[in-house]
């Protein structure tokens, strides 16, 4: 059994029984996040002395730092808590690579209202002007752990935007010569079909059918990224489901796939 | 004793007076009776004193009694006694009051405590209503003419039409609010063209009878009083043209008005219908009370109901969840005005600004799509508080960019209430584009120099309005927090939805 299976079956073990848990709130941090918050809602003089005191509390441990942050605004009531939390955040400066290492460990296990402030600080990095994500700053991450990758991270991709992240994919993952192989004319398809869809959720007869044909071709794609993407779209658009795609994708041999499928 | 055989007229017996009257039959409230007719007196017993009569009863009535008084007193109606319970047969006997001279007349009633016409006599030089006993020494009853069987049927009607109450993934649920009376005829009752699919069964609303899920049926209460239309008259409801249906249901189900007009019935005084608008076009519901034989209308009440022509989206702040009434009411201006609006006839929709993601897609563009596409909305207006205004710019980016599949339409108001930008839910940077192609951006925001901790919106090139509230009398202290709870901005605001978005 090769170190990649094994991995697989580990966190296809891991994924099946993970149940949603938020990390402990650190009351050393908390409090002091209340008050700077409270502050900042005062709009009083002391709300920058209260940030830099979290700063400094921070210091050395940014990551615990940002993830006591995402806690509270994933808590937090009413406007002025949360954009509180955001300004706060704002003053703090963190970098890509801490809001990465403070979410990507806790993104498969976080709680509903957690796992949307990590998906908004993410957003933060990948779409600072807002619009389209553009996931070529996570690239490098990924090709660096190629067999490994950070499945925290690709799942949140393909289900910000399948096909920014069907391309990101493709760039690291299309050039393997193991896996190399054409992109299927089918996700092209998709697309048009997709975009054409875009203001209108009624699909014609003949649409539907060509988009059920092209996610039947990328559910049986060898490149598990591919089956990904389907697994992502009919997430998006379940009316194109049919039994036998969803079968396919639930019982598909990657996890990621396995997951995005039952979690649609 | 003086009784004999009297001769009568109009119900008056001179000698011995007989007055005939109807009682009130009140089954379910039905019509109430009138004037029983043709009393005779058909026998004189000297030896016992007591008389017999006959009579026509009077309609709806269930029983009948007499009233009696001394013969001196039947010019001013004074009644001294009363014989309860002589039935329905039209024919009595063993009546004695006693010695002395006596009129009396027989009232209808309905064997429990209201009665009819007692008749009419000349008084003071005009045929008037005889005045009732109201001493009622032995059977207490009181007289109830406003539904009499035989005399002109008025009954009261009424129509109530509500607003839409939206819900479901068109945005949060308003309350059941009604259509004030003043304005059930201009403006009327703004209803949506029923031609989206909130049952995703593939086919319009419009060509179903039968839609779970359906939110875009007007409610209609119909009053009528009395519920059982005097004989003789019928209660027809009816639409002035096919661009309402009436339904049975809010979920569509029976056609009420296949041919655009139909006698109804009602088991109480009142009874729902809901009115659908399958394609656009105005129309008048008409609720009439009418004779069968003439058709004579002798009462109406109708309601005017106008096709939408607009969406209105408001998108409220950070972790702001509308409701209606909103979950915090000092502290929810955006949901206020969104209410307010509604009341005024608009076709609101209210979301939390997070279902617009930064690419503008989502709840909210699909509502304002399949407005355009299918319920023929052309308009459009979106306001927002906060990250709210940041969704109101990237809602407004999206549509113009998706206008070659939409559809025609103008956006024809936004407005930004120190809106955020809302690239994500960290974002902290001040909305300051311009809404794309908008007809007329408002834009107030406070500035008090804007340096940490203060959260501050900031001037929008090119809008129509800039208030930076700080610089004004009556927002000099309000801040991010509390800018969209200020009274003075809401009603400016709500002036300038009001004079710019037609409903």
């Amino acid at each position: 059994m090769s170190s990649l299976s094994v991995w697989i079956l580990t966190l296809g073990l891991m994924l099946a029984t993970a149940v949603p848990s938020d990390p402990p709130r650190d009351p050393r941090f908390q409090t002091k996040i209340a008050e700077a918050v409270a502050s900042v809602v005062r709009q009083d003089e002391e709300a920058p002395a209260a940030v830099e005191a979290l700063r400094q509390l921070g210091d050395g441990e940014r990551e615990a730092l940002l993830l006591q942050l995402a806690l509270y605004v994933a808590a937090a009531e009413g406007t002025e808590q949360s954009m509180a939390g955001a300004l706060i955040a704002q003053q703090l400066a963190f970098t890509q690579s801490e809001k990465l290492d403070a979410v990507l460990p806790h993104m498969m296990t976080a709680g509903p209202r957690l796992r949307r402030a990590f998906t908004e600080l993410l957003a933060t990095i990948d779409r600072p002007e807002g619009g389209d994500p553009d996931f070529r700053t996570y690239e490098e991450r990924i090709t660096k752990a190629k067999e490994a990758p950070p499945d925290p991270l690709i799942l949140y991709m393909f289900e910000v935007s399948p096909d920014a992240a069907l391309a990101s994919m493709e760039r690291v993952y299309g050039s393997n010569a193991a896996e190399q192989r054409p992109r299927p004319r089918s996700v092209a398809e998709l697309r048009v079909l997709l975009l054409r869809r875009g203001a209108s959720p009624a699909w014609t007869e003949r649409e539907r059918d060509s988009a059920r044909a092209a996610l039947d071709g990328l559910a049986r794609d060898p490149g598990w990224w591919r089956r990904l993407y389907a697994a992502a779209v009919l997430r998006e658009h379940p009316e194109l489901a049919t039994p036998e795609i969803t079968s396919r994708l639930k019982s598909d041999p990657h996890p990621l796939v396995r997951r995005a499928a039952k979690t649609g | 004793m003086l009784l004999r055989r009297p001769p009568c007229y109009r119900g008056l017996c001179l000698a011995a007076a007989l007055l005939l009257a109807s009682a009130i039959a009140t089954e379910a409230s039905a019509a109430t009776p009138g004037e029983a007719t043709d009393l005779v007196v058909t026998g004189f017993d000297a030896a016992t004193g007591s008389l017999s009569f006959t009579y026509i009863p009077a309609c709806s009535a269930a029983d009948h009694h007499i009233e009696f008084g001394a013969l001196e007193d039947v010019a001013s109606f004074i009644y001294s006694g009363q014989v309860c319970g002589i039935g329905v047969s039209g024919a009595y006997t063993g009546f004695d009051p006693g010695p002395g001279s006596y009129f009396f007349l027989v009232v209808g009633d309905d064997g429990v405590g209201t009665e009819g016409s007692y008749g009419t006599s000349f008084i003071g030089g005009a045929h008037l209503e005889r005045p009732e006993d109201t001493n009622d020494p032995v059977c207490a009853r009181v007289q109830d003419l406003t539904q009499r069987c035989d005399g002109p049927f008025v009954p009261t009607l009424g129509m109530s039409a509500f607003r839409p109450v939206t819900g479901g993934a068109s945005g949060a649920a308003f309350q059941r609010r009604e259509v004030p009376e003043s304005e059930e005829l201009i403006p009327g009752a703004g209803i949506r063209a029923n031609g989206d699919d909130d049952d995703a069964d593939g086919r319009p609303d419009r060509d179903d009878t039968q839609v779970s899920g359906e939110n875009d049926l007007i409610e209609v209460v119909l009053t009528v009083d009395p519920p059982i239309p005097t004989t003789g008259y019928e209660y027809v409801l009816s639409r002035t043209s096919a661009s309402i249906r009436v339904w049975s249901a809010p979920t569509k189900e029976t056609d009420l008005l296949p041919g655009g007009s139909d006698v109804l019935t009602f088991s109480s005084s009142t009874r729902t219908v809901w009115v659908e608008c399958p394609a656009g076009g105005s129309s008048d519901l008409e609720l009439v009370a009418r004779s069968v034989s003439d058709g004579a209308i002798v009462a109406s009440e109708r309601v005017h109901f106008y096709p939408f022509t607009s969406v209105v989206i408001a998108l409220g702040g950070e972790n702001q969840v509308p409701a209606d009434p909103p979950l915090d009411p000092a502290n929810h201006g955006t949901f206020q005005l969104a209410i307010t609006l509604h009341q005024r006839g608009y076709d609101v929709h209210m979301y939390d600004e997070d279902v617009v993601p930064s690419s503008g897609a989502g709840a909210a563009f699909n509502e304002v799509a399949s407005a355009v596409q299918r319920r023929a909305v052309t308009r459009v207006a979106i306001f927002g508080y906060s990250h709210g205004g940041g969704s109101t710019n990237d809602l407004a980016r999206r549509l113009d960019a998706q206008r070659a599949s939409i559809g025609a339409f103008s956006i024809d108001f936004t407005a930004y209430v120190d809106g955020i930008d809302n690239d994500s839910d960290f974002d902290v940077d001040p909305e300051t584009q311009l809404p794309p192609t908008t007809g007329f951006h408002a834009n107030y925001y406070q500035h008090p120099g804007c340096s940490f901790p203060q959260l501050c919106g900031g001037p929008v090139a090119g809008a129509d309005l800039n208030v930076n509230v700080t610089a004004t009398p009556w927002g000099a202290g309000l801040t991010h927090f509390t800018i969209d709870d200020s009274p003075q901005l809401l009603q400016e605001l709500l002036d300038l939805v009001m004079s710019h978005v037609v409903p």
